[in-house]
């Protein structure tokens, strides 16, 4: 499911919208470029205007703790977002827009959360 | 004699006109459609991203967002990351993602949109813009219904420098409201919508920005919203994420 991502309509629902470009640099993201990355939850702040979120990730760098941000919390709530959806030790995965210049972190497209719900 | 004459004639004209008027105001909202409802824009026209509009800004124009941006950098901080209303015509531009609240009343609309919390109260009981009030974000608006239309009028917005929706604070805003139907719309809905749409009743917007200051010519977008329900929509509360970050900045 998380693999050979492209920006799918759902996927990219919000990522193309006019409200994101009105909050994020263009410049930061490749928001034609998604990836997906399975992680642990160090830190969690669903706010608005950005969701904010440290995940625990291993690859073929090594484990650290990378840092997203992604929609505000009413367009996540929207999206099927809820209180109890996101916790600090949840494993989850992610499909992130990546940074252009190729650093950790991203800008966060999807969640599928511990319980299986995606939003 | 005739200074109490002069007088007289004024009084007996607000007599007959003010009633006169409201007489108006009541009589076009009765046959007044209700676009009372939570509404979500599902496409526009032009397509896609809006605020790409650069062009149609006049060489002064292009010159004030390029001043703004040797200023403070092309990639400068944004308002929505501090929690700042973008204020008109932004507020209406929201496609897919932010919904708008309408509350109609004979003498008064009041738009409650998400983003932001930003309110827009259009005045329908025939008042003139005021001339000493405070530019705002929103700006000041007055309407009236013609037959199934509402028109709306809004001036008096701060300026705005740089993208989107430049404008200077004698642009002014004209917006053109009705309903249709989702069969009788001519262009595509966005793919990104999630959310089911109540009926097949589609509120339209046509929004004209005037600004001769700074763009050659009006520039027209139309917007296409759809009833969502009303349980969709939520308190935006993003300055509490601000304050949070400064307390920790002062933990002891």
């Amino acid at each position: 499911m998380f693999k050979n991502l492209s920006c799918s309509v759902i996927l990219c629902g919000l990522l193309l919208s006019p409200a994101v470009f009105a909050h994020h640099s263009a410049a930061l993201y490749d928001f034609q470029k998604v990836a997906s990355v399975e992680g642990v939850i160090k830190e969690v702040k669903v706010n608005n205007p950005h969701l904010h979120l440290v995940l625990e990730v291993t690859d073929e760098k090594g484990t650290r703790d990378i840092t997203y941000e992604g929609h505000s919390r009413n367009n996540l709530y929207r999206r099927g977002w809820r209180p109890d959806k996101l916790n600090v030790g949840d494993k989850i995965k992610i499909s992130y827009a990546t940074t252009r210049d190729g650093s950790d972190g991203g800008y966060v497209a999807s969640i599928v959360s511990k319980d299986g719900t995606e939003f | 004699m005739s200074k109490y004459l002069s007088i007289s004639v004024i009084f007996l004209l607000m007599a007959v006109i003010s009633p006169a008027i409201q007489w108006v105001a009541a009589e076009n909202t009765q046959s007044a459609p209700d676009i009372s409802a939570v509404w979500m824009a599902f496409a526009s026209n032009p397509p896609g991203r809006l605020g790409a509009e650069q062009s149609r800004l006049s060489p002064a124009g292009e010159a004030l967002v390029a001043r703004f941006e040797e200023t403070y950098g092309r990639e400068h901080p944004d308002p929505g990351a501090f929690c700042v209303p973008q204020g008109m015509p932004s507020v209406m531009l929201a496609l897919v993602t932010y919904p708008i609240e309408i509350i109609q009343h004979p003498k008064r609309v009041t738009m409650l949109a998400e983003m932001e919390m930003q309110v827009r109260r259009i005045y329908l009981d025939g008042r003139d813009h005021p001339g000493d009030y405070p530019n705002t974000r929103v700006g000041h608006s007055i309407g009236h219904w013609e037959g199934d239309m509402l028109i709306i009028d809004t001036t008096l917005l701060t300026g705005w420098e740089t993208r989107n929706w430049p404008h200077t604070e004698n642009a002014r805003i004209q917006e053109r409201i009705h309903l249709t139907t989702r069969d009788k719309m001519k262009v595509q809905p966005s793919p990104f919508i999630t959310q089911k749409p109540l009926d097949d009743q589609v509120m339209v917007v046509e929004l004209i920005l005037t600004d001769p200051e700074i763009y050659v010519e009006p520039v027209t977008i139309t917007m296409y919203y759809q009833k969502i329900s009303d349980d969709n929509i939520l308190e935006y509360d993003c300055p509490v994420g601000l304050l949070l970050d400064a307390l920790e900045e002062h933990r002891q």
